[in-house]
């Protein structure tokens, strides 16, 4: 009975930790990853988080922490040189999305971190304290890959105005 | 041409796409998937609590409406949204396969050097020994024109010589860093999105070595063969120009630029076994007017010389891949035995997860077996102190002997034990503490 009542709490905690981390790490490794890798990287993440739940428990970031298991899972399924698939041919096509054309090629051109620092913080409008966490890195590092990767954008689109 | 406000609005239009296009997993999902990642056979205590948390599992998912897949393989993964996909089938990874490469026409592997350098133009490559001879040519990349960053590997695919782009340095990564390099004992990583060229003990201990040059961003980093210099690469934040610059690996002076400046593009092509860093003056940097390719050789006491090689493109180094590229894992337990200077041997009696081999020590054969991403059960031995500052190994009997363990990044190792010879504590703990140095990766502590 009492080992029954541990393991219902311990799902339980583990519902609470996922509640709050899964959605950021998602879209953190959508970012990078794409959508199809970067969801199977967050559902591997949240599943070796469950293997590890006490450790993971403990962590003071535990999502940051998850975004580098995200990664390894990534690295282990498709190897280092990944094509950024982005949202799909159709994007630069102009076909039914309303994006700048050139925008997907533009991300593919960043650096995985500097393309989850972007859609993070200008996509999904994560503050930076939050966006940095989540990508397991001080604020200044994440300012740094932001800084880049929106001048790298700026410099494939051909826009010169600065924000 | 768009406006930033247009491209703002974009980003967000295309970040709500892709929270549309990916799929969210819940709890019951995770709790069902298997994690990627290879564990030891659980001990009997864990059994019992995993059958519990399995009954919680299967009510909590049957609760959620949760479907397994039907494949019956174990359960791998869990049917969640499965929207169809336009992701192409990725390439392979790197240093596990054969990458892609190109052939060598007319270059039999066996007459190949060690080593040499390669003249890298989007037609294809042509090989040179490290004394500039020519060797060969071949025509093509078909995985594409390797990255200036990239080391080259020769290898005999079946009887045909090709050329392609060496796996990653297997040195771990630390958190918040990019890339890392081992050498000589000596592990440096690049973080803080290249600001930062950052040392690291086995320990885990961080000490900054040299910050990017003002305007530069460090882009690859490696430590010299006796690992108390470093060779570093830097790109311009504006025109992606690049520079390199050598400095002492304890960081106790800055690095000093060798080749690219304002007006010159220069890039690190690697080091000689000498110890003589190379360099190469690519062109004209940033717009500038085009001047003849060069490479150098220098002392880390200051004495530049220019080699007998003139590249039509960017030079790379390129080392022989005998037997093949291995995984992360065998490539780090070679490079950590030749470095430590240890005999390997007798892969075949040895039974490991995801690294199975040995070494030879003072006469004695001692197994060194790895799991990837392992997790530790202990079964409460005793802890040893490394010749290691700060690390510590834990030390336990197994079936053949002593048997010494570390966590060393996110792998496990084990030295010593069946089915090798019958080992004991000082044996396994001091041939763990001569591989440790060399394996570029944090040992976590034990204790606590």
């Amino acid at each position: 009975m009492e080992d029954g009542d541990r393991a219902e709490d311990r799902v339980a905690r583990f519902g609470a930790l996922c509640a709050a981390v899964e959605p950021g790490l998602r879209r953190a490794l959508v970012a990078a990853y794409g959508p199809d890798l970067g969801s199977d990287a967050a559902a591997d993440a949240l599943a070796w988080a469950w293997e590890h739940f006490e450790r993971v428990e403990a962590m003071d970031n535990p999502a940051g922490y998850l975004w580098r298991v995200g990664q390894t899972s990534v690295r282990r399924a498709a190897g280092r040189r990944r094509p950024w698939p982005g949202a799909g041919p159709a994007a630069d096509a102009g076909g039914e999305h309303s994006y700048e054309p050139g925008l997907t090629r533009a991300l593919a051109g960043l650096s995985e971190r500097q393309r989850a620092a972007v859609l993070l913080v200008h996509g999904y409008g994560y503050p930076l304290a939050e966006a940095a966490g989540l990508l397991g890195c001080r604020v200044r590092t994440l300012r740094n890959h932001l800084d880049r990767g929106l001048a790298k954008i700026r410099l494939t689109l051909g826009v010169t105005v600065d924000a | 041409m768009p406006d930033i406000h247009d491209v703002a609005d974009a980003v967000h239009s295309l970040a709500e796409d892709l929270d549309a296009r990916s799929r969210p997993t819940t709890p019951a999902a995770a709790m069902a998937r298997t994690a990627p990642v290879r564990r030891p056979r659980p001990r009997s205590g864990r059994v019992a609590a995993g059958v519990l948390a399995a009954v919680v599992l299967a009510a909590v998912a049957a609760g959620a409406g949760l479907t397994r897949g039907a494949g019956g393989d174990g359960g791998d993964r869990v049917e969640t949204d499965q929207s169809p996909s336009s992701t192409p089938a990725p390439p392979a990874e790197v240093g596990t396969t054969v990458p892609p490469a190109t052939q060598l026409p007319g270059v039999p592997f066996g007459d190949l050097p060690a080593a040499g350098f390669a003249d890298v133009t989007a037609a294809g490559v042509v090989l040179f020994s490290l004394d500039g001879t020519e060797l060969g040519t071949s025509a093509g990349w078909p995985g594409g024109v390797p990255g200036r960053g990239r080391d080259l590997v020769v290898l005999d695919d079946n009887g045909v010589t090709k050329v392609g782009v060496a796996p990653p340095d297997p040195a771990q990564i630390p958190e918040g860093c990019d890339a890392a390099a081992g050498a000589g004992g000596t592990r440096l990583a690049l973080c803080d999105a290249g600001d930062e060229i950052v040392r690291i003990d086995p320990s885990g201990a961080q000490a900054p070595v040299a910050e990017a040059p003002a305007g530069y961003t460090w882009s690859r980093v490696r430590p010299s063969p006796d690992g108390r210099w470093l060779l570093a690469d830097a790109t311009t934040d504006d025109c992606d120009n690049g520079m390199a610059a050598l400095g002492p690996a304890d960081g106790s002076e800055d690095p000093t630029t060798l080749v690219g400046d304002a007006l010159t593009d220069g890039h690190a092509v690697g080091w000689l076994p000498d110890g003589r860093a190379v360099t190469q003056l690519v062109g004209g940097g940033c717009g500038q007017a085009d001047i003849p390719s060069r490479v150098f050789a220098s002392e880390t006491g200051g004495d530049d010389a220019q080699l007998p090689i003139e590249p039509r493109g960017v030079l790379h180094m390129w080392s022989r891949a005998d037997g093949g590229l291995g995984a992360d894992l065998d490539r780090s337990f070679l490079r950590a035995a030749r470095e430590a200077g240890l005999e390997t041997c007798c892969p075949d009696f040895v039974d490991g997860d995801d690294l199975a081999a040995g070494v030879v020590w003072e006469g004695s054969q001692v197994s060194v077996t790895a799991t990837a991403h392992g997790v530790v059960l202990s079964t409460g031995g005793t802890l040893e102190v490394a010749s290691v500052p700060g690390v510590e190994i834990g030390v336990e009997s197994e079936p053949g002997g002593r048997v010494a363990w570390f966590a060393c990044g996110d792998d496990i190792w084990h030295v010593g034990g069946a089915p090798l010879d019958v080992t004991d504590d000082p044996t396994v703990a001091a041939v763990a503490s001569a591989l440790i140095p060399y394996l570029y990766c944090t040992v976590a502590p034990i204790s606590g």
